[in-house]
């Protein structure tokens, strides 16, 4: 009911009161969402220092030039030895379209059998339709053990 | 009175009928155009249909109509099948691709029940899509059924939806790396795949990703799909099936003959499903091996036409670009409603609609081939 004699700024101070309570009920949409948002929003695995760190068996059982598949989480990568002392450590999944990745030992490159995208030992792209190198990841040799830090 | 052989019967719904209104209840199947006369909730259910079964009443469980009460039929038959495969499925990756062969192989009939929700799925993403096509080449976009196209279109993008999280949920080989493809295609579109990304929580496939696509195949979709199927068919009722242009009134019949040519559809349909599900078994292998692609893998069908169409270009074009082309392809179809706004609806009216209509389909099954021939020559 209009309350009688308001005057004229009555209606006035209705639509204001009007576009508060709007104001407000839209904050809480805003808070909703946002909480929504926010747990779906999947946490980071934490990490421990020691889960960084992938042990990828003996360096002096693999052969100069070989390299070898290392089965880890969902990204897998290869170990190469390049040299007498030096490991290298690149991701075994295919920059193009997340294929995985199979280690030619006559040419020493990595080749894609999907799309036929082929990488050099280094993880530089030699052909195909794959247009970013492979990240190399930093690789360490304690005790004749190879260690990857992921 | 005469006794009644039903008497009993009858007794019982009279006392249904004094403490629910039957009628009202039943006449929710109108909304979903399984049973779509009108009712007259303050008559008794037994006599209102009996009203109902003797109007006139154009049957659209023929041809060309069929489409959309054959993908309703589909999809009741695809969340009965549902549920009977949720009774043993476990959305884990170390107990699913299990839980999938105890199915196949160990329960009664659970292979059967596998491939015809297979089949069903796919059945179900074609008819939507050919029903878009249809709504096209006929110009059944115009006003007043704007809304019905559009509704159309998202019902097509949301079964293709469920199907695509379907496909991981065995966790064997062919759907893993099937998924893993798509994902890079959704990736490669700007704003919908980061979002979609985060909605399923990430673009790695694990279990994480794995529960998510359970719940949103399982509930979520579905609930969504449903939504669309009531609006679509309440724009049908609102507007009225439109008469393909240059066709006649005169022939409807009566609503009874509607419902029994809706009877031969369904037991039309479901002898199809039963016949593909047993003559075309889909395979099931090997379960998925995360540090193995095998040969051949591909995208789901209706992504074949996007991923040969964003890896035809050559490397200079970055994949946002792509992407970008491929969301405006889209934004137009789903909005073409109200681009094309002239009015005519009869084939010599729109000679150049049509043309561009073939030259689309053409080019969508060009990049179809294209996207198969790209794992077919190796």
């Amino acid at each position: 009911m209009e309350p009688q004699g308001g005057g004229p700024k009555a209606p006035e101070r209705r639509a204001v009161l009007g576009w508060l309570i709007r104001g407000f009920l839209s904050l809480w949409a805003l808070g909703a969402a946002a909480v929504g948002a926010a747990f779906l929003k999947a946490p980071e695995e934490e990490k421990r220092p020691s889960e960084g760190l992938v042990r990828c068996g003996s360096f002096s059982a693999l052969a100069v030039g070989e390299a070898r598949l290392v089965r880890h989480g969902s990204d897998p990568l290869f170990v190469v030895r390049v040299s007498d002392t030096q490991v290298l450590a690149l991701p075994a999944v295919c920059t193009h379209l997340r294929c995985i990745l199979k280690y030619d030992l006559q040419t020493q490159t990595f080749l894609c059998p999907c799309h036929n995208g082929a990488f050099d030992r280094n993880g530089n792209v030699l052909s195909g339709p794959p247009t970013r190198p492979l990240a190399p990841y930093r690789a360490e040799i304690r005790a004749d053990e190879v260690v990857v830090h992921t | 009175m005469a006794p009644d052989p039903n008497a009993r019967e009858q007794s019982l719904r009279g006392w249904l009928e004094e403490r629910f209104n039957l009628t009202e209840m039943f006449s929710l199947l109108t909304s979903f155009g399984l049973f779509p006369a009108e009712l007259d909730a303050r008559r008794p259910l037994r006599e209102a249909v009996d009203e109902a079964l003797s109007r006139p009443f154009p049957s659209y469980a023929r041809w060309p109509r069929v489409l959309g009460i054959l993908s309703m039929l589909l999809f009741v038959f695809l969340g009965l099948t549902g549920v009977m495969l949720a009774f043993y499925y476990q959305p884990t990756v170390s107990e699913g691709y299990a839980s999938v062969t105890t199915i196949v192989r160990d329960v009664t009939f659970g292979s059967f029940v596998h491939q015809v929700h297979g089949w069903g799925a796919r059945l179900l993403v074609l008819i939507l899509m050919v029903r878009v096509w249809r709504f096209y080449f006929q110009g059944m976009y115009k006003g007043p059924r704007e809304a019905l196209w559009v509704v159309s279109t998202f019902l097509f993008l949301a079964a293709a939806g469920a199907d695509f999280t379907g496909r991981l949920l065995p966790w064997d080989e062919r759907g893993y790396w099937a998924t893993i493809r798509g994902l890079e295609i959704l990736a490669a579109l700007p704003v919908v795949g980061p979002l979609f990304g985060f909605l399923v929580g990430g673009t790695n496939v694990d279990s994480l990703i794995l529960i998510r696509f359970y719940f949103l195949h399982a509930a979520i979709l579905p609930a969504l799909i449903l939504v669309l199927f009531y609006l679509n068919f309440s724009a049908v009722r609102r507007v009225g099936l439109s008469a393909s242009p240059g066709e006649s009134r005169a022939a409807a019949g009566v609503f009874k003959v509607h419902l029994y040519n809706m009877l031969i559809l369904a037991s039309l349909v479901f002898g199809f499903l039963v016949t593909l599900a047993i003559v075309l078994p889909s395979p099931f292998v090997r379960a998925a091996d995360p540090f193995v692609t095998p040969p051949g893998v591909r995208p789901p069908w209706y992504l074949l036409a996007w991923y040969g169409f964003l890896e035809s270009f050559p490397s200079l074009v970055p994949r946002w670009v792509r992407g970008l082309l491929l969301e405006a392809i889209l934004a137009f179809c789903i909005l073409l409603p109200f681009i094309d706004r002239s009015p005519g609806r009869a084939a010599s009216e729109r000679r150049r609609a049509i043309l561009l209509g073939a030259v689309v389909l053409a080019l969508w099954i060009l990049f179809t081939w294209m996207g198969y021939r790209m794992e077919a020559a190796r």
